[in-house]
């Protein structure tokens, strides 16, 4: 929506002048250049490395400039009733479902299931996961974003991030040099529960995409609820 | 061209693209998109330059698939997972950079630094006990069909919404 | 018709949306808030909040990585 008073408060306060024009652009093409020479030397040293490094940089850019925010998907429905990261987030998951269960189709048709090895992340559940998930979110809140969210804020030039990083480091060595006490008194009793191992894979992949389209589903209808929700997912989407 | 790269993307394209990408490494590398794991290798290998020996606790012989050849090839600075962390550094600098809307930005005071640490810390703490962030166990969790990054969304929505009633306290 | 100007440099998400819901609470129907901010999410966070609820919302980047939210009360 527009409003003629702010476009005159705008023209009064803000002059072409006070606009930023200044452009970046020539930083930005020494920096992919440095990148792609990075890029080049991983790969003469290590194929894998390369990989790396260069998914790395596309995450980074997809990440600041879709502006994607984990702590906001989990903390926007409830703060400000919108769920638009979060049903992004669910589309996200819709793709990787389908190409993470290609690859380990291809992994458990030739191996026997070792959680250690599937490709994935596939970890033991129980309590350690409800208390560390519930402490992850509380900081996450506070310290004004996630893991990814910290990397992302480095690299647009904010200082406090990098108090958040050193943290990090703290919380997470801490964490492992404790990991023998929770490991005795949960973890070691915890089992990891991977669905393909007790149910066919393509079952177990219709389910999830079943559940997925199901959450977006609902998120949508939370937020209509709540408000205006924008129309191009109803062309693009099941609604 | 300069209103072209600054304008932002929407969230669902972001979204698609994030899925597309960890498909993609997985597909590549062997390893699904994470984090922690790198800051990890970083805290504890500060810790052995000062002279501790962390690299004996438990967690790195139970986690020896995931760390033991990083470790064996005293790769603790430089290796996957800290490469494609700086890879992320890197990406977000450049697309500031192309949208030209880079700048050096301050911490605003001491209490607000407090939080970010204690944050900071907190969130360390519990990825070591879930296995992740909730990029390694969460975001890399749901695709990968185990139960514990359903419990891990579940726990962190909850975890969010007693974090934003912290914040509302003490910080606004 | 007043505007008030909120001063949100330096503070993390979702600090300023929180902020400027507060004062948009204490202004009267047709003012104007103006959020300054240094965060690249808050103008999306905070135009995506002002879109969902009807109020009038401009994002205008004042300067290199600073914008200013401008919202009116509707």
């Amino acid at each position: 929506m527009v409003s003629n008073e702010i476009d005159a408060l705008v023209r009064k306060r803000c002059g072409p002048e006070k606009v930023n024009k200044k452009s970046q652009i020539s930083y930005a093409v020494i920096i992919l250049i440095i990148a792609s020479i990075i890029s080049v030397i991983l790969w003469i040293n290590n194929h894998v490395y390369a990989a790396f490094w260069i998914i790395g940089i596309a995450l980074g850019m997809v990440l600041r400039y879709s502006r994607f925010c984990f702590a906001s998907a989990f903390r926007d429905p409830f703060l400000i009733k919108n769920t638009k990261l979060m049903r992004a987030l669910l589309l996200s998951f819709m793709v990787s479902t389908i190409g993470f269960a290609v690859i380990q189709n291809v992994y458990l048709n030739h191996n026997a299931i070792d959680y250690a090895l599937i490709p994935g992340a596939v970890f033991p559940v129980g309590l350690h996961t409800a208390i560390g998930a519930f402490i992850f979110g509380i900081g996450m809140t506070n310290a004004g974003g996630c893991a990814s969210g910290v990397l992302m804020r480095i690299g647009e030039g904010h200082v406090l991030p990098w108090i958040t990083l050193l943290g990090f480091f703290i919380g997470t060595t801490l964490g492992a040099k404790d990991y023998s006490f929770w490991y005795d008194k949960i973890i070691s009793k915890a089992n990891v529960f991977y669905f393909p191992e007790h149910i066919n894979l393509g079952v177990v992949v219709m389910v999830q995409m079943a559940v997925l389209i199901g959450l977006y589903k609902l998120a949508a209808w939370y937020q209509k609820k709540n408000g205006r929700i924008e129309d191009y997912e109803g062309r693009i989407l099941w609604r | 061209m300069m209103q072209w790269l600054k304008k932002p993307w929407p969230y669902w394209i972001g979204g698609v693209l994030l899925g597309l990408l960890n498909v993609v490494l997985l597909a590549l590398t062997g390893s699904a998109w994470q984090v922690t794991g790198g800051f990890l290798l970083w805290g504890a290998g500060v810790l052995e330059l000062l002279g501790f020996r962390p690299f004996e606790w438990e967690f790195f012989k139970i986690y020896d698939y995931k760390f033991g050849e990083i470790i064996l090839h005293h790769n603790i600075f430089i290796n996957k997972y800290t490469i494609l962390n700086i890879g992320v550094v890197a990406g977000s600098l450049a697309a500031t950079l192309l949208a030209s809307q880079f700048r050096l930005k301050k911490a605003k005071n001491i209490r607000q630094a407090m939080f970010a640490l204690l944050g900071g810390i907190m969130m360390g703490y519990g990825a070591r006990l879930t296995g992740g962030c909730n990029i390694g166990s969460f975001f890399s969790g749901i695709p990968s069909f185990s139960l514990h990054a359903w419990v891990f969304w579940i726990f962190v929505i909850l975890g969010a919404w007693a974090g934003v009633n912290v914040l509302k306290r003490f910080l606004v | 018709m007043e505007v008030r100007d909120l001063d949100c440099l330096y503070e993390p998400c979702p600090i300023p949306l929180i902020k400027a819901i507060k004062e948009l609470k204490t202004l009267n129907s047709g003012d104007i808030l103006v959020v300054h901010s240094d965060q690249s999410c808050v103008g999306a966070v905070i135009v995506e909040w002002a879109e969902q609820n009807n109020y009038p919302v401009k994002l205008v980047e004042t300067n290199v990585g600073e914008w200013e939210v401008y919202i009116q009360k509707p």
